[in-house]
């Protein structure tokens, strides 16, 4: 198992930088790969003999690069939050959507757009930052209400779950619907973009603000990779391990929370990283998280950039909506996954 | 090392724990005897700290339980549970080896990979250790969280167990005859021998005659007997409490426990009313 956790180590890392290459070169201005290294290794002082025009440069710094990078902090959230929701909830289906992140924000976003006007403060002057923010809070406000009703008797009952975060999840998507139905043609443009899922607001700005959103949570999760293991056993055995169930618990919330508000927050609702990208790595590698939460983070990288990639290349000179590809690519992987372990998927 | 005091526990407007009172003292096996629905897992769970009393007080070594750092604790008592349900695919040798998570960070060290082979030796699981845990049968996998319950309380350092607790909730569910032997007399050798404690609700009056020093009955939430094994398994005493004709006969020089039938008294009798004696023919 150790052997093969590490070939999927090297694996992924290679796959990851071809991606990231590749994003970085392809699109509606074509960088070359010899271009692309030529560009990266200029500000380290080193000249290459080949040439490149200042749009292709500008283009690379201003617009691919904080993107590539964008797609790969986002990826690292959505998969990594997957796997600590799976492991506090003992449950393989449960992820950000599931238990309303993703809508609660797109709703409050949505909301934002259409009664901005109304909203009387702006974060540091910037209209992205305040929407991010209110994203943020509507991220936090669905979790911590299906949170709240799935408790009982002090425990998280997992029906329970599973209903108040089909429940909300609803009534989230009905509000949406519903100021859909009011907008107008501009702010339609943008609530689709909240609904769907897109990377191109990806900047230099959003992505300083988006990485300490991913990097804190990401380095408390890989702490508790031992509490998550314990928690495999039951919350009473893992209490009896010497784990604290409630700051382990509130650690897994808060952080996923926190990494998959801020990507919403910039990048609109993709589904389906946080579910099928850690069933799949659970298959090959093993349940352990001190294997699964740092491969996952790999994978949700390469996913992303390769799906951000597909996006912005598929149909020139128009984007395809994130979220499309990844359900597009998820739905089907999934369903062979539950065909292949029907009976093993509940266990 | 354990002392109870007046603790009571009743949830949902039920009173679930009468006032007991325990002194908990000695390297003995204590076993917790008593009918169904009498209350004897909620006592040891609330003896082992999973939640608190309604009222009343436990204290560990003198020191009030609520006081103990929950991973100190974790050094301290191990407990098996009735039913484990493990999500995700770990094999045993995964699943026991968290028996150790008390004692290390990240990685497990030399003495705790030793330990956790020891335990696989010990609970005949040679054979099964890469094996997923949900794909073996309900005795294995009950060996396997009773090697990992041992193994949670083994010091690579200190010979002596001394004030350890092992709590046994129903242990020998599932377990075939070879092994319901197998784990009492581990029990006894690892923890009892090396001076620590094993508390253990059982059904089995034979088993809890062989091998408790202790037996404590509870009725109804009432602690009705706490003596030693020889006094308080009582045939009358017995016959009275679970509401069957036990009697307690010798064979091969050897006492054991039998019965044949429901007596026809309180709460039994109405579940039991087409039971005609003629079935038992001893």
């Amino acid at each position: 198992m150790k052997k093969r956790v590490r070939s999927i180590y090297w694996i992924l890392s290679v796959l990851l930088i071809t991606s990231c290459i590749l994003s970085m070169g392809l699109g509606n201005v074509s960088i070359e790969i010899r271009q692309v290294f030529a560009i990266l290794l200029k500000p380290l002082g080193i000249s290459s003999s080949v040439e490149y025009t200042e749009i292709q440069e500008n283009v690379f710094w201003v617009i691919r690069m904080p993107r590539v990078l964008f797609a790969v902090f986002a990826g690292v959230a959505l998969a990594v939050s997957g796997v600590a929701l799976q492991g506090i909830f003992r449950n393989p289906l449960v992820d950000s959507g599931l238990i309303g992140i993703a809508s609660g924000a797109s709703f409050f976003a949505s909301a934002y757009i259409m009664l901005h006007s109304l909203v009387p403060f702006l974060l540091l002057g910037s209209v992205q930052l305040t929407m991010a923010f209110v994203a943020f809070i509507g991220a936090a406000v669905t979790a911590f209400l299906v949170y709240r009703i799935s408790l009982f008797q002090g425990k998280i009952n997992i029906t329970m779950l599973i209903l108040a975060g089909v429940a909300l999840n609803a009534m989230c998507g009905s509000m949406t619907g519903l100021l859909t139905f009011f907008a107008d043609d501009k702010q339609l443009r943008d609530l689709t973009f909240w609904t769907l899922g897109s990377l191109s607001g990806a900047s230099w700005s959003t992505l300083w603000i988006l990485i300490p959103f991913v990097v804190i949570p990401m380095v408390l999760l890989l702490r508790s990779t031992k509490a998550l293991n314990a928690f495999a056993l039951g919350e009473n055995p893992a209490h009896f391990l010497g784990i604290n169930i409630k700051r382990t618990k509130i650690i897994v919330l808060l952080c996923s929370t926190a990494m998959v508000g801020a990507v919403v927050a910039f990048a609109g609702v993709i589904g389906f990283v946080g579910l099928v990208i850690p069933h799949i790595l659970r298959l090959i590698i093993g349940p352990n998280h001190q294997a699964l939460m740092p491969l996952s983070a790999l994978a949700g990288a390469v996913l992303l950039s390769l799906a951000d990639l597909a996006s912005r290349i598929l149909l020139p000179p128009t984007e395809i909506p994130i979220g499309i590809i990844t359900s597009l690519i998820g739905t089907p992987v999934l369903l062979i996954i539950i065909l292949k372990q029907k009976r093993s998927l509940f266990v | 090392m354990i002392e109870a005091k007046n603790i009571t526990f009743s949830s949902g407007g039920k009173s679930i724990l009468r006032p007991v009172s325990l002194s908990l003292e000695k390297p003995e096996m204590v076993v917790i005897l008593g009918p169904n629905g009498a209350g004897k897992s909620t006592l040891l769970q609330i003896l082992a700290g999973l939640f608190e009393a309604s009222s009343g007080t436990i204290t560990y070594g003198g020191r009030d339980l609520a006081s103990w750092d929950i991973s100190e604790l974790a050094r301290q008592r191990s407990y098996l549970h009735q039913h484990n349900n493990v999500f995700g695919a770990f094999t045993v040798e995964d699943i026991i080896e968290m028996g150790r998570y008390p004692y290390f960070d990240m990685k497990p060290s030399k003495e705790d990979k030793a330990l956790v082979e020891d335990a696989i030796r010990d609970m005949e699981l040679g054979s099964r250790r890469k094996q997923v845990y949900q794909t073996l049968s309900g005795g294995e996998q009950q060996r396997i969280q009773f090697a990992r319950a041992i193994l949670q309380l083994q010091d690579p350092k200190e010979e002596k167990l001394t004030d350890k607790v092992l709590f046994l909730d129903e242990p020998l569910n599932n377990l075939d005859l070879h092994y319901q032997y197998s784990l009492m007399w581990q029990a006894r050798q690892k923890i009892v021998e090396k001076g620590g404690m094993v508390i253990a609700v059982l059904h089995d009056i034979n088993m809890a005659y062989q091998f408790a020093d202790r037996i404590i009955i509870l009725k109804e939430g009432n602690l009705v007997v706490d003596d030693s094994t020889e006094k308080a398994l009582d045939a009358d005493i017995l016959s009275s409490i679970f509401e069957v004709d036990v009697r307690k006969v010798t064979l091969s020089e050897k006492e054991v426990f039998f019965s044949t039938r429901p007596l026809a008294s309180g709460k039994q009798s109405a579940g039991n009313a087409a039971v005609s004696s003629n079935q038992f023919k001893i």
